[in-house]
């Protein structure tokens, strides 16, 4: 018999209302919540934070629904994002590159302070 | 089915496709040597050779595009791409983004404003030289 099987076979079994009497049920329960106690008081400090965390968020099962998928496809396309604004601005660099070793004018009349001033004053003047 | 095994198969599924981004980004840049342009863009990019493997990147693959841009440009405008490459290549980057700044703002100014701007560099470079 292989684990899954067993497993069926157990849930089988408990799924079967046993009848308890009310002491045992309440024996059984407390016994449960000392276990569990128990396990909680493991986990070190950052899983501890971790697991309340995931707690107050419904769990591992909700958790996987309601947060980690959103969060890997913000992750995904927040990379996306930078990536193609990369790009784009990589694009426009080249844009700009090319008209710039291309232009009628130099690359001094570009890169000189004094003329952009020249400029600035004279276009003031004349309007 | 199982939820621990559909959490596992969603939290995996989310991992791949986060790794899967970030592997696509790093994937698509070549490193861009020298030898790993095409011979037509060797021989443009000619004057930049001998500096080619200190250019960073992101400056290597700009001028592959402008490159590839080459052959589409008019003679004239080859020639001054010839002439400028060097001096463009060897500025600091803060000139660079500089002079793009003023490109952006002067190419914005009317048609005859920028066909004024030729004689005023002359005028300008008269004045200087005075």
């Amino acid at each position: 018999m292989n684990e899954d099987q067993f497993g069926s076979q157990v849930q089988r079994l408990l799924n079967e209302a046993i009848p308890l009497a009310p002491n045992a049920a309440e024996r059984l329960r407390a016994a449960r919540e000392q276990a569990l106690a128990r396990q909680r008081a493991e986990p070190a400090p950052g899983l501890q934070w971790a697991d309340n965390v995931l707690g107050s968020l419904g769990g591992w099962s909700g958790m996987s629904l309601r947060v980690l998928l959103p969060f890997a496809l913000l992750t995904a396309g927040l990379i996306g994002i930078y990536a193609w604004q990369q790009k784009q601005t990589l694009a426009e660099i080249e844009e700009i590159d090319a008209l710039l070793l291309t232009d009628e004018l130099p690359l001094d009349a570009y890169l000189d302070r004094g003329f952009q001033d020249w400029l600035k004053k004279r276009g003031g003047g004349e309007q | 089915m199982n939820r621990r095994a559909a959490c596992r198969a969603l939290l995996g599924l989310g991992l791949w496709a986060m790794a899967g981004a970030a592997g696509a980004q790093k994937r698509q840049p070549r490193r861009y040597t020298w030898a790993e342009l095409t011979a037509a863009q060797q021989e443009v990019l000619a004057p930049l050779k001998s500096d080619w493997e200190n250019l960073p990147i992101e400056r290597r693959r700009t001028w592959g595009g402008i490159a590839n841009r080459y052959p589409k440009m008019a003679q004239l405008e080859q020639e001054r791409v010839q002439k400028r490459m060097q001096r463009w290549a060897n500025l600091t980057p803060e000139q660079r983004a500089r002079a793009r700044e003023n490109y952006r703002r002067m190419a914005k100014a009317s048609a005859e404003k920028r066909r004024r701007l030729r004689q005023q560099w002359a005028e300008y470079q008269a004045q200087k030289a005075r």
